[in-house]
């Protein structure tokens, strides 16, 4: 390697203050009389002049997409948290009510045996019948929050808290009935309506068309918190599903792409009343 | 979220811009910058500080640019066309939409150097940006990129060379010399 060639590998790391002092002296010393190695210096200097006088102030409006962007990536995040959680806690509480139900049954079984009695079916049945109730409590209490009371189903089916917003009519006798003033908002025979005007679209711009369908599958894969229907001005109605995520209110219209309303949702209850 | 939108308008800066050269569109260059936040705020919590945020925040924008790079050397159109003897096949050429030249060309020295930089390697590419536009050092750049101070020192002077040359052959390195050293013709 000549002496060229070893001081124009340091010419960069120079530039870049990455030399101690001895190397800086011995390149400087160099360039001084090395026309070569002094234009080799010049052209680093200024490829390195024009990337840093190159750059860009940042486009107006991206500070506030970057921040939007962010909070509703973080929206999504948790509201797959959520749902994904509630999966777990609704399978499981519901996997306890069954196997509740079944130790009790079992033990109900021997005892009818041991004392022959002729009542003592029944009374077994009942006392099954009344612990899988406590097990709803279980996984009502675990979807508090989430899903109005009478959205839990009896017998701990998963299936039907998950996918379902409504209960279904049952013919069993000892299932729970939700009380009246406890049938959720979202129950089909009883829609709160509300008019367009009440749900009106805040004005985020929150990205891409790509980004909103995203946010759409989202939300549409995901347990809402009520539904509703929307009166449009001219008298048509579209049922909506609503997401309340921190004070927030995301409204996911049947066959439409969502969006943030305007009011908050302590105003959105207040105004369900 | 006040707190991440202080680091945001500490870091978001060099991030697009590094992110602008590294792939020569604005519009990437905003999407990207989006999605580094995105990932750096999901991830914060993994943040264990074991190294300088810094060195962490421009890892997860060098891959991000790089998973951007990757996404338009696939972003091809298939053209159906016909052989002489009559059967179909498909015909891949480049998406010229994608093309950094048609986004990046409102300057021209601006876009003389995005054409440069573009013709220059990636692991080049990215290590002249985290010194020229993110001031890393040498030792942030081997973190980042999980190199050896080294490797980065003899990348940043190859970059610098390639580079110089590339202008040379363009024909427009003269544009980024000083006045009175531009009239010697040819250099590097």
């Amino acid at each position: 390697m000549s002496e060229c060639d070893k001081i124009q590998a340091l010419i960069s790391a120079m530039l870049d203050g990455e030399l101690g002092e001895d190397e800086r002296r011995q390149v400087t010393g160099h360039i001084a009389h090395c026309d070569e190695c002094a234009q080799l210096y010049e052209s680093f200097a200024a490829v390195s002049r024009a990337i840093g006088e190159e750059t860009r102030d940042m486009p107006a409006g991206l500070h506030d997409k970057i921040m939007t962007a962010v909070d509703v990536a973080d929206k999504q995040r948790r509201l797959r948290r959520l749902n994904h959680n509630v999966r777990h806690f609704v399978g499981a509480a519901a996997c306890l009510a069954v196997a509740v139900g079944a130790i009790l049954a079992v033990r109900g079984h021997m005892m009818m045996g041991s004392s022959k009695s002729a009542d003592a079916a029944p009374r077994a049945a009942n006392y099954s019948a009344e612990s899988t109730g406590t097990c709803d409590d279980a996984a009502q209490f675990s979807v508090e929050g989430i899903y109005s009371p009478a959205e839990v189903p009896a017998e701990g089916d998963e299936k039907s808290v998950l996918d379902q917003a409504a209960p279904e009519a049952t013919d069993e006798p000892d299932a729970p009935v939700p009380e009246p003033d406890e049938a959720p908002l979202g129950s089909e025979n009883e829609l709160v309506t509300l008019n367009a005007s009440d749900l009106k679209a805040k004005e985020i711009g929150y990205g891409s068309a790509q980004e909103e369908r995203k946010i759409s599958a989202d939300l549409g894969a995901a347990e809402s918190d009520y539904r509703i229907y929307l009166v449009e001005d001219d008298g048509s109605a579209v049922m909506c599903e609503i997401y309340l995520m921190d004070d927030e209110v995301w409204v996911l219209p049947d066959g439409g792409e969502p969006y943030l309303a305007e009011l908050s949702a302590g105003e959105f209850i207040e105004l369900i009343g | 979220m006040a707190a991440f939108e202080a680091l945001v308008l500490a870091y978001e800066w060099p991030v697009y811009n590094i992110a602008l050269r590294m792939l020569g569109s604005v519009q990437d260059a905003e999407d990207a910058v989006q999605e580094v936040f995105i990932k750096v705020y999901g991830s914060l919590a993994s943040f264990r500080g074991d190294s300088k945020f810094s060195v962490w925040l421009y890892r997860i924008a060098g891959n991000v640019c790089v998973d951007f790079l990757r996404k338009r050397r696939i972003a091809t159109v298939s053209l159906s066309s016909c052989d002489d003897a009559g059967g179909e096949y498909e015909l891949e050429v480049c998406d010229e939409s994608m093309s950094p030249e048609k986004v990046l060309d409102e300057h021209e020295q601006s876009a003389a150097l995005q054409k440069a930089l573009n013709k220059l390697p990636e692991r080049y590419r990215s290590v002249l940006l985290l010194r020229e536009i993110a001031g890393s050092s040498y030792e942030d750049i081997a973190l980042t990129l999980g190199l050896d101070i080294g490797t980065v020192k003899s990348r940043i002077f190859r970059a610098r060379k390639k580079l110089c040359k590339i202008l040379t052959d363009d024909g427009n390195f003269c544009e980024f010399l000083p006045s009175d050293k531009s009239e010697g013709g040819e250099q590097a």
